[in-house]
């Protein structure tokens, strides 16, 4: 007996130094640049979950530390990276005012390059999660057949889109022009943009097309062309998209969960019924 | 201390001067004091201004150095070392944008890790490539200080990888400028003393720095208000001290002088009414009245004084008896006389009066009578003089004047004048039976003859005793045939003689005459008589007398005699059972230290009866004294025996009045005897009623056989004469005398 007891408490002591335990990681990614992110391991027998903060944030965004550290606590492996936009080492995110030069692309690219992080440290599925914009570079991740196949089911949190049709958060002047002058084949120059809620949103033209491309429909596209199970989890006082977003979705085949009461940034104590969400997915999930 | 004497303006002055001389020593010390505060306060902000401008600098660098790193850490900045592309817009947009950047900075530029910059073109003349170490410094550029900050850039969360530099310009004057107001330092002034190209750590800027301080304008306001405050009271004092001193002068310093040039006026005897005093002061007024009351007592007092001077005077310089000039006054208007007329042909006179028999009258009559005698005999003499001729009395009844410009003829006349006032005289009036007369002794000279005319009085003495002689009708004018006569009276040989013998005793002999019993015809006793060896001759009381009542030396002389005569007891020359009787002046009868010597005789004399034998003139003054010492001789044993009875003015009052055992007739009632029945009758009556009355009676001056039988049937119980025995000197032969043979024990 006494001897099944030391077994347990020293079972304890080498799990608890590695459950809960932030890792902070520098990666060069493939375009050079120095990136951070924040790492749980995963207990045994557990996945590991990428969680992409949103839309210019750093990986210490609080849905997403919270998130990360909650999932971490249950066992779960979590890797929290900070898409660099060209920034070596970047802490801070971004303002809509600076000057935004990486397109979609080259944000998606950097996804793919913390995949294959997660590859060389052996493990080959991972759980892909992401909140607000972030889930738009998961989705483009996981439709393609490089890396996507890595990911073993998708939890979107608080999913959008760039929603042209209300001229809220897009200019279409401004698109159109930019649009006609990349087709035109103009010099790529510096510009103030209205997108999504910024509204001095300072790039290149090439960055602005490649993130206002991302309509309901292109993101539904892209929802279509992922082939492993999808979950989205939104708050039911997400004010972010049109009501009809979340029945949309479901309708795009993704498990819709609703977490009652909660904002788009699951403030506040919505934060734990996200968790408990996310864990809820993660537990049932094969 | 001795206070140096100075006038009340001096002591003013010097009052005012040291008043403001400790004032303006205060004052300066004061002032001096108060610069130093001030200098004192000026460093202190000049220190402070320093601790600000350092202060200042340091939160600037700090500041700076905050602005610079929080640019290098910010991610944008990291972007732009990652991809520069639009560095210019990131520069010019997105850098001052940020909230912590400040306008004081003038230019930032971004340097690649290997220093060279990111702009093609470098704001404010900042060099393509840097070689900056990272900190502060300041330098001047383009003409202005200025601040440069190096930020090193990190990337890498370890810190080891350096992407790049960031250089901050800042506008060193309007960083500063734009920070609050500095209390201390006046910051338009602020300057700092650098050089283009030559940096120094931002740490020490603070010491090139230059400035000046705000003016402290409560300090100099404090400092204007003291020194105006000091310069006020100044002032203040100034017209204080000259007020106090045109007070003291009006007040005390010119009545005082006033009240001096008054007391001066009253010194040289002028009249100040015209300098009437009038003071405020009333102490001052008080003085000057007082004064003024003074001087009017003082007058008063001087008046007064000048009044009891000359009844002083008058009293000094008059007989107090017959109110004419006495001998004071003469001797000095003899001497006033003198200096002034000597050596002038000025014919002098000098007049010398004197009563004849005055003294027996006045013995006779008494001293009221005589005194009135006297006054009368002064106012004929007064009244017979010239007018302005001045009458002195001498002393006693003798008289004289002195005749200024008066020939021996005038001096006869005016003689003459007064011997006929003195002979209108009614004696009656004054209960005078008889006439008196006026023997006047003149002399004369002209007052070239100087010692002449100093030889005046005594020449006029000279003369009046002359006059006194009869024949002279009383008055006699001194010629040199006088001169004989007087040398006797007036010899300073005899008057050396006597003093000698009373001073030696060698010359000095006694002499002793027999008085003989008549009864028993024994000599009972011997009289003693002074005698004076001078040389070869031998002086008698006829010459040795009137030198020792002229000298005045009666008791000096009667003591000598005694000493001798206790000699002679002592030498047993003279026959015991038998007596001796002293002659004894009347002003010796009354002197104590004649009596003490006196009762000493006895002790010597044993054997012998002592006498003492005293004239009556001699008794006439003090006779109540005289009589005293006589009845204590008496009772020592001595007879008493009154001496010359008859010679005089004799009043039988004597005889009852004086304790005598012994009554002496005088020779010329003695040899009266001999004279016509009347006379002799007298005599006669007078020894028998004196001898019945229980008195011894003695006849001096028997000097025949024939008289020495008359005064035996006269009644007389003893006798005396060189009939019977000659005065002689010891040791005495056996007792056999000239015609009678008496026995001697």
């Amino acid at each position: 007996m006494r001897r099944f007891f030391a077994l347990v408490l020293l079972a304890l002591g080498l799990l608890l130094p590695v459950v809960g335990r932030a890792e902070p990681v520098e990666h060069r990614l493939s375009s050079g640049v120095m990136a951070l992110a924040e790492y749980y391991a995963a207990a045994p027998g557990r996945p590991t979950v990428l969680l992409l903060p949103p839309f210019l944030q750093t990986h210490r965004f609080p849905t997403v530390a919270n998130l990360a550290l909650t999932l971490s606590e249950s066992g779960y492996g979590v890797l929290v990276p900070t898409l660099s936009l060209g920034i070596d080492y970047r802490r801070q995110s971004l303002a809509c005012e600076a000057i935004h030069t990486r397109t979609f692309d080259e944000n998606s690219r950097e996804i793919s390059d913390w995949l294959g992080w997660l590859q060389l440290r052996g493990i080959e599925q991972v759980v892909g999660a992401g909140h607000s914009y972030g889930n738009l570079y998961l989705l483009f991740v996981a439709s393609q057949a490089k890396r996507g196949s890595m990911l073993s089911r998708l939890i979107l949190t608080s999913p959008v889109y760039i929603d042209t049709a209300s001229g809220v958060l897009i200019d279409d002047h401004q698109l159109s022009r930019a649009q006609a002058a990349e087709r035109a084949g103009e010099a790529d120059v510096l510009e103030r943009y209205v997108l999504s809620y910024c509204k001095n949103f300072t790039a290149t033209r090439s960055v602005y097309l490649s993130l206002a491309q991302w309509d309901r429909d292109h993101v539904l596209a892209l929802m279509r062309g992922v082939t492993v199970p999808m979950h989205a989890v939104i708050g039911s006082a997400d004010e972010y998209q049109e009501a009809v977003w979340p029945e949309i979705l479901q309708q795009a085949g993704v498990q819709l969960h609703m977490v009652e009461g909660a904002n788009h940034f699951f403030a506040d104590d919505s934060e734990f019924a996200l968790a408990d969400t996310v864990e809820a997915i993660l537990r049932a999930s094969p | 201390m001795r206070v140096p004497r100075l006038t009340i303006h001096q002591y003013g002055v010097g009052f005012i001067v040291a008043v403001l001389s400790v004032f303006s020593i205060l004052g300066v010390f004061s002032y001096q004091r108060i610069i130093h505060f001030q200098d004192r306060i000026h460093n202190k902000q000049i220190e402070r201004g320093h601790y600000e401008i350092e202060q200042h600098i340091q939160n600037l660098i700090v500041e700076v150095g905050k602005i610079s790193q929080q640019i290098a850490e910010w991610d944008e900045t990291h972007q732009q070392l990652r991809n520069a592309g639009f560095y210019d817009y990131w520069r010019s947009t997105r850098l001052p944008a940020q909230a912590i950047y400040a306008d004081f900075v003038i230019a930032t530029e971004l340097y690649d890790h290997q220093r060279n910059a990111l702009s093609a073109l470098p704001g404010f003349g900042l060099p393509k490539r840097m070689d900056y170490r990272p900190g502060i410094f300041a330098l001047q550029m383009q003409g202005r200080p200025v601040l440069v900050s190096v930020q090193a850039i990190i990337l890498s969360a370890n810190k080891s990888e350096v992407g790049g530099y960031l250089v901050m310009v800042v506008d060193l004057m309007r960083a500063l400028l734009g920070k609050r107001m500095a209390p201390y330092v006046d910051m338009q002034s602020l300057s700092f003393s650098l050089q283009e190209g030559d940096p120094v750590p931002a740490v020490r800027l603070y010491e090139r720095a230059r400035f000046k301080l705000i003016r402290d304008e409560n300090l100099e306001r404090l400092v204007g208000a003291f020194m105006q405050s000091i310069m006020t009271v100044g002032a203040l004092l100034f017209m204080t001290s000259a007020v106090f001193f045109l007070f003291i002068h009006q007040l005390v310093t010119r009545p005082i002088r006033s009240l001096s040039n008054h007391i001066n006026n009253l010194r040289q005897g002028l009249s100040s009414s015209s300098n009437i005093l009038h003071t405020p002061v009333i102490e001052i007024q008080n003085i000057y009245e007082s004064l003024n009351n003074y001087r009017v007592e003082l007058t008063q007092a001087n008046l007064d004084l000048d009044d009891k001077n000359r009844e002083l005077w008058n009293l000094a310089h008059h007989d107090a008896l017959t109110r004419v000039y006495n001998r004071r006054a003469f001797d000095e208007d003899w001497r006033h006389i003198r200096e002034t007329v000597a050596g002038r042909r000025i014919e002098i006179s000098f007049l010398l009066f004197d009563c004849d028999r005055f003294k027996p009258l006045n013995d006779t009559y008494g001293h009221a009578i005589g005194d009135q005698v006297l006054v009368e005999v002064a106012s004929c003499l007064e009244g017979a003089l010239r007018a302005g001729d001045r009458l002195y009395r001498l002393g006693g009844d003798e008289f004289c004047t002195v005749l200024v410009e008066c020939t021996p003829d005038g001096a006869r006349v005016i003689a003459g004048r007064c011997l006929d006032k003195i002979a209108a005289l009614d004696m009656q009036a004054i209960g005078v039976n008889e006439a008196l007369g006026v023997s006047i002794g003149i002399s004369n000279t002209t007052a070239t003859d100087r010692d002449r005319l100093d030889e005046l009085p005594k020449l006029a003495d000279i003369a009046m005793y002359t006059a006194k002689r009869p024949g002279q009708n009383n008055v006699a004018l001194y010629d040199s045939d006088m001169l004989e006569d007087s040398l006797t009276l007036f010899s300073s040989h005899i008057t050396a003689v006597v003093f000698d013998a009373i001073a030696n005793k060698r010359s000095l002999q006694i002499h002793y005459q027999a008085v003989s019993n008549l009864d028993t015809g024994r000599v009972e006793y011997y009289e003693a008589l002074a005698r004076i060896q001078d040389e070869d001759t031998l002086l008698y009381p006829s010459k040795i007398l009137p030198v020792v009542e002229d000298r005045r030396i009666e008791l000096e002389f009667d003591l000598a005699v005694i000493a001798q005569i206790h000699r002679d007891l002592q030498s047993g020359a003279i026959p015991t059972g038998t007596g001796v009787a002293i002659n004894i002046s009347g002003v010796s009868l009354v002197n104590p230290t004649m009596m003490e010597h006196l009762m000493a005789l006895p002790q010597v004399a044993q054997g012998y009866q002592l006498s003492v034998e005293v004239t009556e003139t001699s008794l006439i003054t003090r006779l109540s004294q005289a009589t005293t010492h006589l009845k204590q001789l008496q009772r020592a044993g001595f007879h008493t025996c009154l001496d010359d009875f008859g010679s005089g003015y004799s009043s039988l009052r004597y005889l009852t009045d004086m304790p005598v055992d012994v009554v002496k007739f005088d020779m010329g009632l003695v040899q009266s005897l001999e004279a016509n029945a009347q006379s002799s009758g007298i005599v006669r009556a007078l020894a028998n009623m004196i001898r019945d009355a229980g008195y011894k009676t003695v006849a001096e001056g028997v000097e025949s056989e024939a008289l020495l039988n008359i005064v035996g049937d006269a009644g007389f119980s003893h006798a005396q004469g060189y009939y019977l025995h000659r005065p002689q000197a010891l040791p005495l032969a056996s007792g056999v005398t000239r015609g009678r043979l008496l026995s001697v024990p």
